[in-house]
């Protein structure tokens, strides 16, 4: 019962806050259409009986139909408004109002963390649910304001006409009560068997069709594979509806029966065993009497009806504000054990504490203290003390990143290397916030990176991983990626790339899916514009995660050089990770990873002549390269 | 988009050819659902037409209340049988059967998938035909076949109801008539409003399904954490939203109006208004009509005009979905030259006369249960059944432009000799892949041949001469299916031959101790329990593959991309020992790794420029020198 007010509450802000009329226009409607399907039901037709009965004037009946006409076509106007014009509206808002927080707050959830398939799972019901539950309950609500006024309209008329109808009137509410519940129940257990065998016919659909296993498809017998998830599917969702559908199918059938006939049939039998008894009924009112009680009785079904979709929807509801406002945690930092320093925990920007008011993205945060707010600094240093990460769900005592301690100064550029799994990539996710450590502390002047907002480490950071995304929106979008950038820099950055020529319009659209005329661009092109979001816009700090793995050697000479150059003078930061190590001679500091452990730092001479893990992957790198003078 | 309207023979030729599909599929289920369907409606009528009435007409013309409740007993007892029927059709037999039907349906498209040609994914037109029927084909035949049972309930209800109350109520009748004709009429003008605004609405729901897709899909929750772009995204969802509002608003208000317009008429004036007044006039002024009939008559247009309503639905639907169906039919012409020679006939290796593969009657039956007139299969001159073992293969002067007007090969010579190891090498987009995807017949040459042991290579059935090649590729897919299955890829799995894969590939090490289960399901896709393996471990189990399938012929595309220099000198040295009679052939930019090839060829736009040993080509310091050097500077 708790959990269906919090849902009603829930559902009252949010209808005030997409519309402060909604309430009462759901609220005027559905008291008006109760009060029409009343008076038609049981009121309309019993005038008339009676008056013909009764002998009184065509005049008289004439005008009972004009009032009924009259009625009709204020209540059909009325209706066409809110169903044709009111509610799709409505609705439309509501999904965009309740999808926006909850996608906000997804992408506040740390990185790690939201990529669980538990999370992932949890994410994806509460987008599917939330506002087609949302718009349930408030149509619910409605409805049920509506039947509340239906009974009493009813009842009136019973009890002034045959005061023991009354109790023959609820009947329907002891069969639908269990019938109903039981009836949800069984439903809801096929509902997860059908879904997970849904799941699999999906796959194979996806398979069959999707281009990128067309190859192999061709190519060898995967097929009778993929086929046969198919089939397990298939044969999943037969199975279940053989077993649990009989059930289903028993409770169906008696509330057809107790519901539909019975609501009919019952009333005849009770007023005419009343005439065997010795009563006298107008034929008017004869009619009256039964109607009233079939109406009643399927009022009442519908209100319970109502009200167990009441409680599921609230069930939704409530996941729904569950999931807004809980506390989201690293899942690296917090598995049940106690991070090492008792330091390290990712907290909400600021922003999502506010359920209502405007949203606009990048606007400050509220709630942070006011230091925060400021510019963040020219001169930086960025802290790794002692920080180690695990990732959720690998062994005990295997970390990721273990204990790993660096300054990372303004304008210094640096490479990163190592071999593969040894905690580069997990080293920069770490640096540019987007997980969180599993101990120890990374601090950016002094302070924890942690406290600074989201939006500033946004402006902060610019990052190109491997797995860069080219958006199907237009050029100018791509590169600016929501920052200042003017379309001066971005002309002058698609120039630096060597793409002016190929983009002559930077607001044409890239990708075909939203038009038809959009550009299509080959794999490096696509890399050079990803590395033209870096040089439009000034990151104090470049982050280049392995992004021209897919480029020939050529052109990956001419990219980092590029990069290189366009930063060179600017004061700005760079880190890049990569494999190749001709690049590493350009820069002043070079990081070895190995085993998740920092194992050496210095320039290229000094490491060379070090002797340690970086001369020996310079010189197998070397050694492969035959009959060219470096 | 559908430009072209489509034309109302073939919405209704779409209709019966889908609801004969079915039919054909189970003619069980459809007989069993027409007789549950028409006994429904039958039911209906009593239930809401006749009973009160005729309770009625007993208690006027005095009958004895015993009888009129044995009537009643009678009565529930009549419906209780009718709605068993339906509790059974609906919740037992009906899923199951349904189930199957789309499972039929659905295989058969993909065996029409499986037949389609590579081309077809190259051009986003046919590829989004594709998707739009794979969308369709669960649901519209059977959509199809609900609507005219539907449709047929509706007609049995009303029947009856004519049936009964027609001796004396022609006038009722009439109006009866005449509201839905007038129904009929304004529901068509409303219904070329409705696809106006259903198509709207449409494409702005594509825009926000992308968006939204932008907004919250794993993929991109790193561009959405590290970068402002979400806010861009935002912004254009928020907007699109409003326009859509707009349209909402817009188009609900002039389909209301036709709505509103539409009940008032029919419904509030002739069923409520009209027949309610003719029959008190016949019961007061002209003293003909018993009040019973009086009841029977007013519910009876009552049930008439909600009967209406229902129908105007089924012929809205039936509309929908004879234009919905037409993309099932799209498929029927989709390019499948190549692989239809070898899907659909492997052994006879017939072809289409016309190089058309609409149906053939071989396969049983395509989707929309579509037939060519005439079909004529002829067999191809010079077709070779069993691909004999290569020797050697060879492109003479071949060319090839994709479908879509990009430039692939201009003259390509190449002689591959059996045991050789080759390195195809150029920077991005010179023609590396396309040489691959002519070599495995993704597409045909358009001018000059490739031929094997002196045979032409399209003599051959398609899946016969592609079983020659073993393939790993850089973008391989993993399955949500166990490791054996990823590993065998669909051949009959044997036991030894796996383990023995798997350890060549250094997945499965004795000595070192790494295993891997052959049961365990990979991907988390399917099951909460899957396990999710390392880059390395991937490329690794690509290995596997090439190891098990133990081919004549290997193709390796960019295989190392993403590894590390240790790795990926451990890599070629694990592929040169364990194929080392094999005939190998290397797409790559990393050149450092194919130095030790036998043959190495060098592309450019399309063009073999240069080709010879890793010594010869350096000393020609040509296009591979540059290549090469730009490696280590």
């Amino acid at each position: 019962m708790n959990g269906i007010l919090k849902s009603m509450r829930t559902m009252f802000r949010t209808a005030l806050a997409i519309d402060r009329r909604s309430l009462l226009i759901c609220l005027a409607y559905n008291l008006i259409k109760q009060l029409m399907n009343v008076f038609y039901g049981v009121y309309f037709l019993r005038m008339i009986l009676a008056g013909l009965e009764t002998g009184r004037s065509l005049g008289h009946i004439l005008a009972v139909l004009g009032v009924m006409f009259g009625i009709n076509v204020l209540y059909g106007r009325f209706s066409q408004y809110y169903n044709h014009e009111y509610l799709p509206v409505f609705r439309l808002k509501a999904d965009c109002f309740m999808n926006e927080k909850i996608m906000e707050k997804a992408n506040s959830i740390p990185y790690d963390t939201a990529n669980s398939p538990r999370e992932l799972d949890r994410y994806s019901r509460v987008m599917e649910n939330s506002s087609k539950r949302m718009i349930q309950l408030y149509q619910s609500f409605g409805l049920i304001c509506g039947l509340l006024e239906a009974f009493a309209m009813i009842l009136y008329y019973i009890v002034r006409t045959d005061v023991f109808a009354v109790f023959f009137s609820a009947f329907p509410l002891l069969y639908s009560y269990f019938l109903g519940e039981k009836s949800a129940e069984l439903a809801y257990e096929l509902n997860k068997k059908l879904s997970s065998a849904a799941r699999k016919k999906e796959y194979a659909g996806r398979v069959y069709y999707l281009q990128r296993y067309g190859a192999e498809m061709r190519t060898s017998k995967i097929g009778r594979i993929v086929r046969g998830i198919y089939r397990e599917g298939s044969a999943q969702t037969a199975d279940a509806y053989r077993r649990d559908g009989k059930k289903i199918a028993g409770m169906d059938f008696l509330e057809l029966l107790l519901g539909d006939a019975m609501s009919m049939v019952l009333p005849l039998a009770y007023v005419v065993v009343r005439m065997l008894c010795g009563a006298r009924y107008l034929l008017g009112d004869f009619i009256g009497i039964t109607q009233a009680i079939t109406i009643f009785s399927s009022d009442v079904e519908w209100m319970l009806d109502e009200a167990l979709e009441i409680k599921s929807a609230s069930l939704y509801i409530n996941d729904y504000t569950d999931y807004l406002s809980r506390e989201v945690y690293s899942a690296g930092a917090s598995e049940g054990n106690q991070p090492e320093h008792g330091k390290c925990q990712f907290r909400n920007p600021g922003g999502n504490q506010s359920e209502h008011g405007k949203r606009q993205s990048g606007e400050p945060e509220a709630g942070q203290p006011e230091d925060l707010k400021r510019s963040l600094p020219g001169k930086f240093c960025i802290t790794f003390d002692h920080v180690k990460y695990h990732y959720p769900g690998s062994p005990e005592g295997i970390s990721a990143l273990d204990d790993v301690s660096v300054d990372i100064r303004n304008g210094e550029k640096i490479a990163i290397v190592g071999r593969n799994g040894a905690g580069k990539t997990t080293f920069v996710s770490l640096l540019v916030n987007l997980i969180s450590c599993s101990g120890g502390k990374i601090t950016l002047n002094g302070r924890e990176m942690d406290t600074y907002g989201r939006e500033e480490l946004k402006s902060f950071f610019g990052v190109v991983c491997q797995d860069y995304k080219i958006y199907p929106v237009s050029v100018r979008d791509n590169v600016s990626i929501g920052g200042k950038a003017s379309a001066a820099d971005i002309r002058d950055a698609l120039e630096k790339v060597g793409l002016a020529g190929r983009i002559p319009d930077i607001n044409a659209v890239i990708g075909k899916e939203i038009d038809d005329r959009g550009l299509v661009l080959s794999g490096g092109e696509q890399q050079r514009l990803a590395l033209a979001r870096v040089i439009a816009n000034p990151f104090p700090v470049v982050v280049l995660d392995e992004p021209t793995s897919a480029l020939d050697a050529i052109t990956e000479r001419n990219m980092n050089r590029l990069i290189l150059d366009a930063l060179k003078d600017t004061g700005r930061t760079l880190l890049f990770i990569s494999h190749k190590l001709s690049t590493t001679k350009l820069v002043d500091r070079i990081l070895v990873f190995e085993d998740g452990r920092l194992v050496e730092d210095g320039n290229h001479r000094a490491l060379m002549e070090k002797g340690g893990l970086y001369a020996e992957m310079y010189l197998e790198q070397n050694s492969l390269c035959k009959g060219v003078d470096t | 988009m559908r430009k072209a309207e489509i034309p109302i023979q073939r919405i209704i030729k779409n209709n019966f050819q889908m609801a004969g599909a079915v039919f054909r599929a189970d003619a069980g289920y459809a007989g069993f659902t027409l007789l549950v369907r028409m006994l429904s409606g039958i039911g209906s009528t009593f239930l809401y037409v006749y009973l009160l009435g005729a309770v009625i007409y007993c208690v006027e013309n005095g009958k004895e209340p015993g009888t009129i409740l044995i009537f009643l007993l009678c009565s529930t007892a009549f419906l209780a049988v009718v709605f068993a029927l339906q509790a059974y059709y609906r919740h037992v037999f009906a899923p199951v059967r349904r189930e199957r039907i789309v499972s039929g349906l659905q295989q058969e498209l993909f065996d029409r998938l499986q037949a389609a040609d590579m081309a077809n994914y190259d051009s986003a037109m046919l590829y989004t035909k594709v998707t739009l029927a794979n969308e369709e084909v669960a649901v519209r035949p059977l959509e199809i076949t609900d609507n005219l049972f539907r449709g047929l309930e509706g007609l049995t209800a009303v029947c009856a109801i004519f049936a009964g109350i027609l001796p004396a109520n022609w006038f009722v009748m009439g109006i009866c008539v005449v509201s839905f004709a007038a129904g009929i009429f304004l529901s068509g003008i409303r219904s070329g409003q409705e696809v106006q605004y259903d198509e709207q609405m449409k494409r702005k729901d594509k825009k926000l399904s992308l968006l939204r897709r932008l907004l919250y899909l794993p993929e991109y929750g790193k561009d959405n954490r590290l970068s402002h772009v979400h806010k861009v995204f935002l912004d254009d969802y928020r907007n699109t939203v409003m326009e859509k509002e707009q349209i909402a608003a817009e188009g609900g208000r002039r389909i209301g109006n036709l709505s509103f317009f539409q009940k008032i008429f029919c419904s509030a004036f002739c069923i409520d208004f009209l027949i309610p007044l003719y029959l008190s006039m016949a019961v007061l002024l002209w003293g003909k009509l018993p009040i019973s009939a009086f009841v029977v008559a007013v519910n009876a247009g009552d049930q008439i005009q909600r009967r209406l309503d229902v129908f105007l639905e089924v012929i809205a639907a039936f509309l929908k979905n004879g234009r919905l169906a037409e993309r099932i039919r799209d498929l029927d012409n989709i390019q499948c030259d190549i692989e239809a020679v070898g899907s659909v006939c492997p052994v006879s290796g017939m072809r289409k006369q016309g190089a058309e593969c609409a149906a053939c009657p071989e396969v049983v039956r395509s989707v929309s249960g579509m037939r060519k007139q005439g079909a004529e299969c002829v067999t191809r001159p010079g077709f070779v059944r069993s691909v004999p073992r290569m020797r050697i293969l060879e492109l003479h002067n071949v060319s090839f432009v994709y479908p879509d007007g990009t430039p692939g090969l201009s003259g390509i010579d190449l002689t591959i000799r059996k045991g050789s190891k080759v390195a195809v090498v150029g920077r991005n987009g010179s023609g590396k892949t396309t040489l691959i995807k002519l070599l495995l017949r993704f597409y045909d040459a358009d001018s000059g041949s490739i031929l094997q042991n002196g045979t032409d290579i399209r003599n051959f059935a398609v899946s016969s001469y592609r079983a020659q090649f073993g393939i790993a590729f850089q973008d391989f897919n993993i399955y949500a299916a166990s490791v054996r299955d990823n590993v065998c890829m669909g051949e009959a799995p044997e036991e030894g031959r796996l383990i023995q894969a798997l350890e060549r590939a250094g997945l499965h090490d004795g000595s070192k101790g790494t295993f891997v289960n052959p049961d365990a399901q990979l991907t988390r896709e399917l099951e909460e329990g899957g396990i999710l393996l390392s880059g390395g471990q991937l490329q690794r189990l690509a290995l596997a593959r090439v190891f098990y399938r133990d081919s004549d012929i290997v193709i390796m595309d960019e295989p190392t991309a993403a590894m590390d220099v240790f790795f990926e000198k451990e890599f070629y040295r694990t592929v040169f020992e364990q194929l080392k009679d094999r005939t190998v052939i290397f797409v790559s930019h990393r050149l450092s790794s194919v130095t030790a090839c036998d043959t190495i060829v060098y592309m450019e736009h399309g063009k073999i420029l240069e080709e010879g040993t890793h010594e010869e080509l350096m000393g020609l310091q040509g296009g591979y020198y540059r290549l090469f050097r730009a490696q280590f500077e």
